[in-house]
């Protein structure tokens, strides 16, 4: 997409999402309904929602440049400017969300209230949905227009993937692991630029959860607006539990496996991971006989071979 | 100050954890929903400390260590 449309994407969709929000606001503020803040919090919600998803759509399309060099100065670059403000635009998101969604299950469970009124927790909790599903939205966009597909196992690479994953793992759980799936741990296979945790596990169960949680919140969001039928309320309500629960894991797993890898960290903000670094941390993570060492040659090295992500 | 905020983030998730743990056996809409809703929260509290703890191991061991901290 050249710059000059990539520009006109982005106007129209916020002149959009302005007259959008302009006329939601207008309708809320109006008063002529007489809806107490919690429903009209949720009708405001839900008829944003078309609109921030359309911006997240036009966000990714528009920022769906390749980035320039893969490497630079003995730097690999791991992740894109895009992808950095995603992760931190969800970050957001779930910091806001995750919280207040939790205390409106936890609260009714412990019969604890606290001293401000509720409708104000539903609406932190609309606000962080909404940048998730801005972030969702823009996250699919932009890597379906720049054709990343790094974190993604290709097809046919699944028990590949899942024996790296395994051979990451404590010895019991790895061999716990191995037998169910039947995989062959006297194989090693090399990782790219991102650890078989990442590729086999982390990420695909980071999409599961989150869509999950988009659709039956979204289902939710919708039943005043639309006749939900009880018993598919109620299962979506009960999922949508369920993936904040699996959320709240996701995330501590996530922190627990960063942090000690913390080259990894740093990448999430910069871009951009030493090569050193990067090799010490696909070396740690297994205990490979044939990884490479600190010093080895570039193309004998399948971290530098890979491409950086766009 | 990463792993402080972690470590903080750690105990609060240990603290629900706890509230979860112990409303599989004394929360009364739980109660009424049976077991599989008890399991489910079991489950979910076992987890969560779990984890939390791993977490908070990390965040101490850096801590200690801020030399584990290199780019």
């Amino acid at each position: 997409v050249g710059t000059a449309v990539r520009g006109l994407i982005i106007l129209a969709a916020l002149a959009l999402a302005a007259a959008g929000a302009i006329a939601i606001l207008s309708q809320a503020a109006s008063g002529a309904q007489p809806w107490d803040p919690e429903l009209s919090d949720n009708f405001v919600f839900f008829k944003a929602i078309p609109f921030v998803l359309a911006l997240g759509v036009a966000f990714g399309l528009a920022r769906s440049r390749g980035s320039s060099g893969e490497r630079r100065d003995g730097m690999v670059r791991r992740f894109s400017g895009g992808t950095i403000v995603g992760h931190w635009l969800i970050t957001v998101g779930f910091v806001l969300a995750l919280p207040t969604g939790l205390w409106q299950y936890l609260g009714g469970l412990i019969d604890v209230h606290l001293p401000i009124p509720l409708y104000l927790i539903y609406r932190i909790h609309y606000i962080g949905a909404a940048i998730i599903l801005f972030a969702v939205a823009y996250f699919v966009t932009y890597w379906w227009a720049t054709g990343e597909r790094s974190l993604v196992v290709p097809r046919g690479e699944w028990r590949r993937h899942l024996t790296g994953f395994a051979q990451e793992l404590p010895a019991r759980l790895r061999r716990m692991v191995a037998e169910r799936l039947r995989l062959d741990l006297s194989q090693h296979p090399e990782p790219g630029r991102f650890t078989f945790y990442e590729t086999a596990f982390s990420f695909p169960t980071w999409t599961f959860a989150l869509a999950l949680i988009t659709i039956t919140g979204f289902l939710k969001a919708m039943r005043y607006v639309y006749p939900i039928p009880g018993p598919m309320l109620y299962i979506a309500s009960t999922l949508h539990v369920a993936a904040m629960g699996l959320l709240i894991l996701k995330v501590l797993d996530h922190l627990r496996y960063t942090l000690p890898r913390w080259p990894l960290m740093t990448a999430m903000v910069t871009g951009w991971i030493r090569e050193n670094a990067l090799r010490r941390v696909l070396a740690s993570t297994a205990s490979r006989p044939n990884a490479p060492a600190p010093d080895a040659g570039r193309e004998r090295d399948p971290v530098l071979a890979a491409r950086s992500e766009r | 100050v990463v792993a402080v905020g972690e470590l903080l983030w750690a105990v609060a998730n240990v603290i629900i954890a706890f509230f979860f743990l112990t409303s599989a056996f004394t929360a009364k809409t739980v109660i009424k929903e049976g077991p599989p809703a008890q399991a489910v929260l079991l489950l979910l509290g076992i987890s969560m400390l779990t984890l939390s703890i791993l977490l908070a191991r990390e965040c101490l061991r850096l801590l200690r260590r801020p030399s584990m901290v290199e780019t």
